[in-house]
């Protein structure tokens, strides 16, 4: 009769026990399909040998060198180059002072200045499209001018919602700075700066290099809120795709999307080794006091 | 001990205060130090004793009070331009610099000539035995190498002072009792003054040449290890370090220096005590000073009483025994295990006789 009960209790493993590979293998199998079997269709059928995007019918480069002759799509590639550029050195500066001020001092109202930076994380992109754009009208900002003149609303808007990332990033970093590494080098004769330089700057290095790739993938297929910030002459990598969508979905256009995602894997495992391959970091994984 | 008492002190803390909003972690505390003087400031976790010694680094500014380094008011000198050094709690080596690095990160930011740098900062590495390992990062050493390195970056600054913030905490038992060795050494060699802050008694006791015992921001007693050991003044500082008995005890007469005192559960004794006390005291007894025997000691200079054993704690070189006195008190004595069955002779409901001498008891005002 025990023996009975025990076998039974045996027989049915609870819902999270690692022998029931079923429901392990389906989860795993359905998230995956889910999230990557568009993705690695749009890039296999990149490689389509077909003016149509239905069936396959061989393997070609022919889109990726049309895509290369294409003038707007270059003309766009390095507009969002350009913005994604500048955006990320200024957001990075912004955000890392941000950063460093809500670290280091106590001032009134503290909580809510650090609330409000993070506040472009979560408002609505397309809240802060329209927010923008009926700024730079309202203030009447020139969209227009000699290049790269005319992608600085667009940038400015990148900046706007890039850098508190980058202050989330290096603040995340910051808080687990021993403040011990700072004493001791006031302690050695290290004046305020010389401390900065030597000591806290290398510490946040790897966060800020994290937090600069970061806002670069976030700037450079940025769609919604550059649509409404974008002219007629300043189009964007993001905005001419999908403005040659409209008119079909040619391998062309699965070319060009496939370089964007390379793009934004390389920067985010970038971003991802930096974060973790710092001394400080290991150091401060062993949990020294 | 090695102190010149006619040299000037090295550091003069005078009237001293921190508070931390309503917290005074330091409170109106005044002492000197001298040169060569190795000293500890000892108490519990919170008595105020790293906080007097970030105020002596100027890592935290006072309250209120003043210190003095070598003669010099230190109230605007801020911590880079003082001319002492720190060995902090959890060492803070620099994780993104080498061994090397670290020790020369002092001698670069004073901007000193390279050749000099390097000529010191080998020296100061070797000093601490540290050679082989100059081109080393810290995630590569052991918490002791650290702690080395940590040492030769505050010492190859030459300071006045050396600061050390519970150097020792963070080793194990072994580790611990071979670098007080070499800590004791090493200030011997150099020749300047160490402060060292511990809670750990017999750390200070077996390091220092003079120490301060801190309770709740005050400095209750400041003397050398014997005194504090054997002629602690107040019931804490005879309570903190080392085992002991406390016992109530009335004064009944005064005699010149002398008075004799009815403790309660043993009788009158006349115990030798110089100054004032009121008539209520407390007799404070070391555990090694009661001798344990089976019969009743013969010697009439001895107070004696009979008791019976309730509990006995085995360490291996002592034993301690806690004893159940006729007269209702428990004694804590301890019983040196000088021979290998001396561990047999009292066990536990074992009826024994305690003696000491009225010599040996300190009397403590409360």
């Amino acid at each position: 009769m025990m023996l009975a009960i025990f076998s039974r209790q045996r027989e049915r493993p609870g819902p999270l026990e690692y022998t029931r590979q079923f429901w392990l293998r389906l989860m795993v199998f359905t998230t995956m399909t889910m999230l990557y079997a568009p993705i690695v269709g749009l890039v296999v059928f990149s490689f389509n040998d077909s003016k149509r995007n239905i069936v396959w019918r061989g393997f070609t480069f022919d889109y990726y060198l049309k895509a290369w002759h294409n003038d707007g799509l270059i003309d766009a590639f390095v507009n969002s180059l350009t913005i994604a550029v500048i955006a990320t050195l200024i957001s990075t500066i912004i955000g890392t002072s941000v950063a460093l001020i809500l670290w280091r001092f106590r001032f009134p109202l503290k909580p809510i200045y650090e609330g409000t930076m993070a506040l472009p994380i979560v408002v609505p992109e397309i809240c802060m499209g329209v927010a923008m754009l009926v700024f730079f009208s309202r203030v009447g900002w020139p969209s227009g001018g000699p290049w790269p003149l005319n992608l600085s609303a667009i940038t400015i808007a990148h900046i706007s919602f890039c850098f508190p990332f980058v202050a989330v990033v290096i603040r995340a970093r910051l808080s687990g700075f021993n403040r011990e590494f700072e004493e001791a080098s006031r302690d050695l004769g290290a004046n305020e700066w010389q401390t900065f330089r030597h000591i806290i700057f290398p510490f946040i290095r790897p966060g800020l290099i994290s937090g600069a790739l970061l806002a670069f993938t976030l700037s450079i297929d940025d769609f919604i809120i550059t649509f409404f910030t974008s002219g007629p002459n300043t189009v964007t990598f993001p905005v001419k795709i999908y403005s040659m969508v409209r008119f079909s979905i040619t391998p062309e256009v699965n070319a060009a999307s496939t370089i964007l995602i390379v793009i934004t894997i390389i920067t985010t495992l970038l971003a991802m080794w930096f974060q973790t391959s710092s001394r400080f970091y290991k150091l401060s994984k062993e949990g020294a006091p | 001990m090695s102190n010149a008492p006619t040299n000037n002190p090295i550091i003069k803390i005078s009237h001293i205060s921190k508070d931390f909003g309503a917290v005074n972690a330091v409170d109106d505390v005044s002492f000197e130090i001298m040169p060569n003087e190795f000293f500890a400031l000892l108490g519990p976790s919170g008595c105020g004793k790293t906080t007097l010694l970030r105020l002596i680094a100027g890592l935290e500014s006072p309250t209120h009070g003043t210190i003095s380094i070598d003669g010099e008011n230190m109230d605007a000198i801020p911590a880079n331009r003082r001319p002492v050094n720190m060995v902090f709690q959890s060492y803070a080596v620099f994780p993104h610099m080498t061994v090397y690095n670290n020790v020369a990160y002092g001698l670069k930011v004073a901007k000193i000539c390279q050749s000099d740098i390097r000529q010191r900062v080998i020296e100061a590495i070797d000093s601490v035995q540290m050679g082989e390992y100059v081109n080393r990062r810290p995630d590569e050493l052991s918490g002791g190498q650290r702690q080395r390195v940590a040492l030769a970056r505050a010492l190859v600054k030459r300071p006045k002072v050396l600061l050390l913030d519970e150097p020792l905490s963070a080793l194990d038992a072994k580790l611990r009792k071979a670098m007080q060795l070499e800590l004791m050494q090493l200030q011997r060699k150099v020749g300047i003054t160490f402060i060292i802050v511990t809670h750990d008694q017999d750390e200070a006791l077996s390091m220092a040449d003079r120490i301060a015992v801190m309770d709740r921001g005050v400095v209750r007693q400041i003397a050398t290890p014997n005194v504090i050991y054997e002629s602690p003044t107040t019931r804490f500082v005879a309570d903190f370090i080392g085992k002991v008995n406390l016992i109530d005890a009335h004064v009944i007469a005064r005699n010149k220096g002398k008075l004799l005192v009815d403790v309660k559960g043993l009788g009158t004794m006349e115990i030798f005590h110089k100054n004032n006390t009121p008539d209520s005291v407390t007799i404070a007894l070391r555990p090694e000073k009661i001798v344990a025997s089976k019969r009743k000691p013969q010697t009439k200079d001895r107070i004696s009483t009979k008791g019976r054993v309730h509990e006995q704690v085995y360490y291996g070189n002592i034993s301690h025994l806690y004893v159940n006195t006729e007269a209702g008190l428990r004694l804590l004595i301890n019983i040196q295990n000088a021979s290998r069955s001396t561990v047999d002779l009292f066990g536990i409901d074992d009826d024994i006789w305690l003696s000491f001498y009225p010599s040996d008891a300190i009397i403590i005002t409360n």
